[in-house]
């Protein structure tokens, strides 16, 4: 990744690289972008598709912002807005899944004039993004960590879509808060119980009943409370394309909750078909995955934890996660630059970490104190 | 019964005690009162955010001139250090205590230096001259302070001693002390001095006053506990002279120096100095406390030469230590030494005589270094030095600090050994061992490093890189030309793209045995607790303790008791035990309230522990300089003329913006003119505000909202109310005092035009003003009217479809459709049937636009200071060109002509007359017309007397006239007469004809019957 260079208020980035980080940063920090090189030497120049449509979305929950690409969509410059929110429904790519947008509406949400009553159309589950039921159990989870009244905070499916045509919807709501509250987060606790939903659209229900059957096999194996629900859906609600897959969620003592999933593949792109048994084995390897690499938070909400903790007042934040992923650690990078966060990064000391999973890291930091300016007073 | 009655009062008031519960009813009033009492104490608690080594308290000292402001901070730094202030410029800092120091800064009577001041001061000492009493200036400062957030403020006294009388002195005391506590609280302290000895106040009166200063407590005000902010106590320009001199007017960079306070000060904040502007900082670093603290903390007093005092900017302490440099001050007159003398430099200070010392040594300090030998050993000779030793040694130390650090990639990869082996199975062989080695063992040591040096093409402890080669989909890494060079792209996907380990070997399965329920529970294990406890019960010597008899007992041992009853029992009891001591010995038992507050001592606890142990640089990294660090701020491209207009007496304040907070947008507010501002303020008039740091110029909307949450323009403030405004301004957060004054100079009377708070801010506001368009109707069907004179265009009318319109006397429509002729007007349909004289009007809102006007004040680059002036009043124009206002002619009033009403006459028509009641008909006689009058009048009046031959042709004449007249009469009579008779002949002629045609009627039908018949007999004969 590259450093972005700042020219007056300006900061400038190059290459298509966190395109979706570096808004939402712009929009919550007031500092305006200038992208440039976005695929400048490739075959399909410029921003695609789904990347307009992110800024299709900003627009839409920000009042003043400008935006201007230049003619071949290689260079953007970003002057954010004040976070509006408000009611409003949204064409997402297919392109990309839910989850892409979804998750910056998740790190925006809170600080919008108006509670959020979003509704996005598009592929609710692919392979790439994190779907909705997991930013559901895992995100929108971590981000109650840091409001006191979590009321009005929700995410609900009301038709599944899978690629290549999609045709889901997803509606989600966020309450507005002024500020967020310093946390310190450490102990994991241990798994208890493991929950799942697997579905299959528009192709046999038994597919599902595979599914579980599989994932079950493989996960009895570490415990006996495993329960998977299989999520028919039908008519509508069953979006426009045919396929399946499993959600899973593992519950630990201390109310930590790790999720995984894995959808079929898509034949119409030229994947091989899956197998519904594979799909099941996938999503609960990913879910002992998950569980492995522990923390207070599984490995997706890596990023919004962070940057929950950089924006909380200005106390001490602590907390406990996995191995960062590059998307988290593209994050500590930028939020360093756009609000001068650095985090204290460093390994739990472990007396006793024999079979409990990866060495964890814990992530330490001072908030800046940031306040909600959109919000109204009475 | 009376005499009972008098026996228990009697009773009641010999022993009180035994009646103190004599009614439910009351002690449960008693007992609500007392909480109620108790929860009006409470304060809503605030974050704890104090630290272990605060900056200075500042102390303000405020008052119109002559009051003895001067002497009064000369008298107390007197009192602290026992040094001589001549002129107390800018802030001073001294040492009040073991563990405490003060600034002191005098505040002038610039309404722009008393707003900055207010909004650093941690305490104001409000001076009064009790000869005068109260000025302008003490009230304005005190609502300065209720919009900043109000710090302490402390009453003083002065020129008591001007008072002859006694009882006159008390009587103004009194009077002012109470118009004191209005203004603040009832019982905020006022103290009195009472008069001058010397150059100074009364000793003791002074050390009461130092006293009072030291046990004050400071409560965290909110802007200042979520804002960084410095008050500057010395500047330094650090330009090139030689630019300075080519062009005066370059941009300076300039340092300031100053303690933290507020909350953590950091490098990447950007910051406003008001008076001057945003400006980007360069470098900020700190320095060693120029006025420490006490090391030992032994004794009871601070010792002389610890009672430090430090102010930069008036003539004291003449030695200065900067991050690279040592400033000496020489005093105004270089003094010429004298070489031979060594008596004057006892006289004289520290640094002078360092000078005095440089200048006295006969070689330079090079020199004397290359001339110097080093024994190492007491038999060996010494060692020459040389400056190339430094150079050698740095270049040294340099050498080993760019040293790369070793980083080692580390891969997984599964598959790569199952190409290798024959058989399938082997890869899977140590896989433990692997995946541990994979995972564990090779950690680089520097995770932040790792994370934010962004040299490292790659995260180190990122999960993406071992990756699984079974999908040929996420194994290409794709890179990206960007310019000149070239990146690795990622998917911008939070979920990774690893599937995991084989869960379905045992020796993996064994890497998260423990993470389940299932597994070993570490220190928590029951069945390791069990077998601890059977143990330790093994080898204690085990009683049957009686729980009941002794409750220490108990205590001792709660091991011993092996029975679970007993166990839950004494369990229960400890319980029950921390309830009891909770609820008594806590004097706030208020749940809620109190688990707040240790909820933010708890967070106040973590915030001190956490970066405790880390080295200094690091733990600026993560909290940035806490509050307490003298820092030194350096600034780019300050424009020349603040260094040139350099007022020390003017304060200098560096405040931190926090995010957001350096952009401009619309900002909404509630808004009150002040009570004692004698004008009204006009819609879009210039007003300079004082919002968070920054104090700026902008154009005001006012507006009121309605009911229904419409924002209306107002043309002016209501006068004691509160109204809305929006301006185009920095942003803050919302909740922000602030306020308003129309000049920043001198003008007499109470300068501050409108206090307010910030609501909410957004890219834009609907503010609208009502529009009233009329029309009339020209043609009226019964429902519905063709409307004209409304709109110019058919365009117009199409935008206005649907919208209703209304008729003067209240009769509702809607606008229908655009007729063709004449152009703009339209059909529409009304409730009912208007009429022709009908105006009819269509009510709208107009969106207005606020000015996009901000002009921060820029005050501290002014020669003289309060002279500032920016965007005038159009009033204020029009005052200095003596103009008057425009006014439009149609504007004007007129007095308005009208005419009186014509009512037609009431006439009766004559058959109703005929009809009514004697007591309802017209009595009246009908009134003549004037002709008649006149002409009756006239023949009355005309007489005449004729002689006889006039008699005679008179009579003639009569004569004549009575025959014409009968000759028309008779005329007149035949001819009606034959009229009369043609009629009736005619008359008698159609009577006839009928009767004839009768006639002819019956007699036609008889025949034709008769005929009939005939012919039917012929018929029936034939």
């Amino acid at each position: 990744m590259t450093t972005a260079t700042v020219k007056g208020n300006v900061l400038c980035y190059k290459g298509s690289n966190f395109f979706r980080q570096r808004l939402v940063l712009s929009v919550l920090s007031g500092k305006p972008i200038r992208i440039s090189y976005i695929r400048a030497f490739e075959d399909e120049p410029g921003i695609k598709e789904f990347e307009v449509s992110l800024i299709r979305l900003f627009d839409k929950i920000t009042n003043g912002s400008v935006i201007e690409l230049n003619e071949t969509g290689t260079s953007l410059y970003f002057q954010p807005g004040l976070l509006h929110g408000g009611t409003f429904s949204h064409e997402c790519s297919t392109q990309r899944g839910v989850g892409y947008y979804l998750e910056a509406l998740v790190m925006v949400g809170l600080f919008c004039k108006q509670p959020l009553n979003a509704t996005l159309h598009g592929v609710t589950n692919n392979n790439i993004d994190p779907s909705a039921d997991l930013i559901k159990t895992s995100m929108i989870r971590a981000v109650k960590n840091f409001v006191l009244d979590d009321e009005g905070l929700e995410i609900k499916v009301t038709k599944r879509g899978m690629l290549p045509l999609g045709g889901g919807e997803v509606i989600f709501k966020c309450p507005v808060r002024k500020q967020l509250r310093p946390v310190q987060l450490l102990d994991s606790g241990m798994v208890k119980r493991i929950r799942g939903t697997a579905f299959a659209l528009r192709v046999s229900p038994a597919i599902a009943n595979r599914i579980v059957d599989k994932a079950k096999g493989v996960l009895l194996n570490f415990l006996p409370d495993v329960y998977i629900n299989t999520d028919q859906c039908r008519g509508k609600q069953s979006g426009k394309s045919p396929g399946f897959g499993v959600h899973l969620t593992a519950e630990t003592t201390n109310g930590i909750i790790y999720s995984a999933e894995q959808v079929s593949n898509v034949v119409s792109n030229g994947e091989d078909p899956s197998i519904p048994e594979d799909v099941g084995e996938g999503a609960a390897t990913r879910l002992l995955y998950e569980i492995y690499l522990g923390g207070v938070v599984d490995s997706s909400s890596q990023a919004l934890v962070i940057l929950c903790m950089a924006l909380g007042q200005q106390d001490v934040s602590k907390f406990v996660t996995g191995p960062l992923t590059e998307n988290a650690i593209g994050f500590l990078r930028h939020l360093k630059e756009f609000f001068g966060v650095t985090f204290k990064v460093a390994h739990e000391s472990d007396e006793d970490s024999s079979g409990r999973g990866t060495q964890k890291v814990v992530l330490t930091c001072v908030g800046i104190g940031y306040k909600n300016i959109s919000k109204r007073t009475i | 019964m009376d005499k009972e009655e008098s026996r228990e009062k009697c009773n009641k008031e010999r022993n009180f005690k035994a009646f103190s519960m004599y009614s439910a009813v009351r002690a449960g009033r008693a007992a609500r009162r007392a909480l109620d009492l108790a929860t009006k104490k409470h304060h809503l608690p605030v974050p704890i955010r104090t630290v272990a080594t605060p900056p200075p308290y500042v102390i303000v000292v405020v008052g119109p001139p002559k009051v003895g402001k001067t002497t009064l901070i000369r008298s107390l730094i007197k009192h602290y250090t026992k040094q001589k202030v001549v002129k107390p410029i800018g802030p001073i800092t001294i040492i009040s205590g073991k563990n405490k120091k003060l600034t002191f800064m005098e505040c002038n009577n610039d309404l722009n230096s008393m707003i900055d001041l207010a909004k650093v001061a941690d305490l104001v000492l409000m001076i009064i001259d009790a000869s005068f009493g109260f000025e302008m200036e003490t009230f304005e400062f005190l609502n300065i302070l209720q919009v900043h957030g109000f710090p302490k403020v402390m009453g003083v006294l002065t020129h008591l001693d001007l008072f002859k009388q006694n009882k006159r002195l008390n009587k103004i005391k009194k009077r002012l002390k109470h118009r004191f506590w209005t203004e603040i609280y009832q019982g905020a302290k006022l103290f009195y001095l009472s008069g001058m000895i010397g150059d100074g106040y009364h000793r003791r009166e002074i050390m009461n006053l130092s006293r009072f200063i030291s046990v004050m407590k400071f409560r965290p005000l909110v802007w200042r506990s979520t804002h960084p902010y410095v008050l500057v106590d010395r500047v330094e320009d650090l330009t090139d002279p030689e630019l300075v001199k080519r062009n005066p007017t370059t941009a300076r960079t300039v340092s300031f120096y100053g303690y933290s306070r507020g909350i953590s000060f950091k490098p990447s904040i950007k910051i406003h100095i008001p008076g001057v502007g945003d400006l980007p900082m360069k470098d900020v670093s700190f320095l060693p406390d120029p006025c420490p603290l006490p090391e030992e903390q032994k004794k009871r007093k601070l010792l002389e030469k610890e009672t430090l005092i430090y102010a930069p900017m008036c003539d004291v302490g003449e030695t200065l230590y900067d991050k690279d440099a040592v400033y000496v001050e020489m005093g105004q007159n270089v003094r010429k030494l004298d070489l031979s003398s060594g008596e004057k430099d006892i006289l004289v200070g520290e640094g002078v005589g360092i000078v005095n010392q440089l200048v006295k040594a006969a070689a330079p300090i090079d020199e004397a270094c290359k001339a110097s030998t080093v024994k190492l050993f007491a038999a060996s000779s010494g060692i020459k030095g040389s400056a190339d030793v430094f150079e050698g040694v740095r270049s040294d130390a340099l050498g080993t600090e760019t040293e790369p650090n070793p980083r080692i990639r580390r891969k997984v990869v599964f598959s790569d050994v199952e190409s290798e082996s024959d058989s399938g199975l082997r890869w899977k062989e140590h896989m433990a061992d692997k995946a541990e080695q994979a995972f564990l063992q090779p950690r680089p040591p520097d995770l932040m490093g790792a994370v934010y040096n962004t040299n490292h093409t790659s995260a180190i402890n990122s999960l993406d890189e071992s990756e699984p080669e079974d999908d040929d989909f996420f194994s290409k890494e794709r890179h990206e030309k960007v310019g000149d060079q070239e990146i690795a792209v990622t998917e911008d996907s939070s979920k990774i793209r690893e599937t995991g380990l084989h869960w379905d070997e045992e020796d993996v399965q064994k890497l998260l045995r423990n993470k389940f329920v299932t597994g070993e529970w570490g220190s928590e294990d029951a069945e390791k607790l069990l077998m601890e406890d059977e143990e330790s019960d093994a080898d204690g010597d085990f009683e049957d303790l009686e729980i009941a008899s002794s409750e220490h007992k108990a205590e001792e041992s709660p091991r011993d008791v092996v029975q679970q009853s007993d166990r839950l029992r004494y369990e229960e009891k400890v319980l029950k035990k921390a309830e009891f001591d909770r609820m008594y010995d806590n004097k706030d038992n208020d749940g809620l309230f109190q688990e707040m507050k240790e909820s933010f001592a708890k967070q106040a606890r973590i915030n001190e522990s956490e970066f405790e142990n880390e080295a200094a640089e690091q733990r600026i990294q993560y909290e940035g300089f806490r509050p307490g660090l003298y820092l030194r701020i350096v600034v780019e491209n300050v424009p020349s003329e603040f260094c040139q207009h350099l007022d020390p007496s003017y304060p200098i304040i560096i405040g931190g913006l926090l995010s957001n907070e350096e952009n401009i947008g619309f900002v909404h507010v509630r808004i009150k003119k002040h009570r004692w501002f004698p004008r009204i303020l006009k819609n879009n008039d210039p007003l300079i505000i004082s919002l968070g740091w920054r104090r700026f110029q902008t154009a005001m909307q006012y507006s009121m909202q309605d009911h229904n949450m419409r924002n209306r323009l107002l043309k002016y403030t209501p006068k004691h109310m509160h109204c809305r405004a929006t301006f185009y301004g920095p942003l803050v957060t919302p909740n922000t005092g602030f306020l308003g004054v129309q000049t920043v100079d001198r003008t007499p009377g109470f300068r501050i035009a409108a206090t307010g708070v910030v609501l909410e801010q957004d890219a834009c506001f609907k503010v609208v003003k009502k529009l009233k368009l009329t029309g009339v109707p020209h043609k009226v069907f019964t429902n519905t009217a063709f409307i004209k004179d409304m709109f110019t265009s058919d365009l117009e009318v199409s935008k206005f479809i649907g919208a209703s319109i209304r008729t003067v006397s209240g009769i509702r429509g809607t606008i229908k459709k655009t007729l063709s002729a004449p152009l703009g007007s339209f059909r529409a349909t009304f409730e009912d049937k208007i009429k022709l004289s009908d105006i009819v009007f269509l009510r709208a809102w107009y969106p207005v636009e606020p000015l996009r006007y901000y002009n921060p004040v820029t005050s501290l680059l002014q020669a003289d200071k309060g002279s500032w002036t920016g965007m005038k009043t159009v009033g204020q124009l029009r005052f200095e060109r003596n103009l008057k206002a425009r006014c439009k002619a149609d504007s004007h009033y007129k007095l308005i002509k009208r005419e009186p009403v014509q009512f037609s006459k009431l006439t009766i028509p004559k058959s109703l007359q005929a009809e009514l009641p004697y007591k309802s008909k017209p009595k009246l006689l009908i009134k003549k017309s004037e002709k008649t009058v006149r002409k009756q009048k006239a023949k009355k009046k005309i007489f005449k007397i004729m002689s006889k031959e006039e008699k005679q042709i008179n009579v003639l004449l009569q004569q004549l006239n009575t025959i014409k007249n009968l000759k028309l009469t008779t005329k007149l009579k035949k001819k009606q007469a034959d009229q009369r008779r043609a009629k009736e002949l005619e008359k008698d002629e159609a009577k006839a004809l009928k009767r004839q045609k009768a006639w002819k009627k019956q007699i036609n039908r008889k025949r034709s019957k008769r005929e009939g018949v005939a012919r039917r007999k012929s018929a029936s004969a034939s």
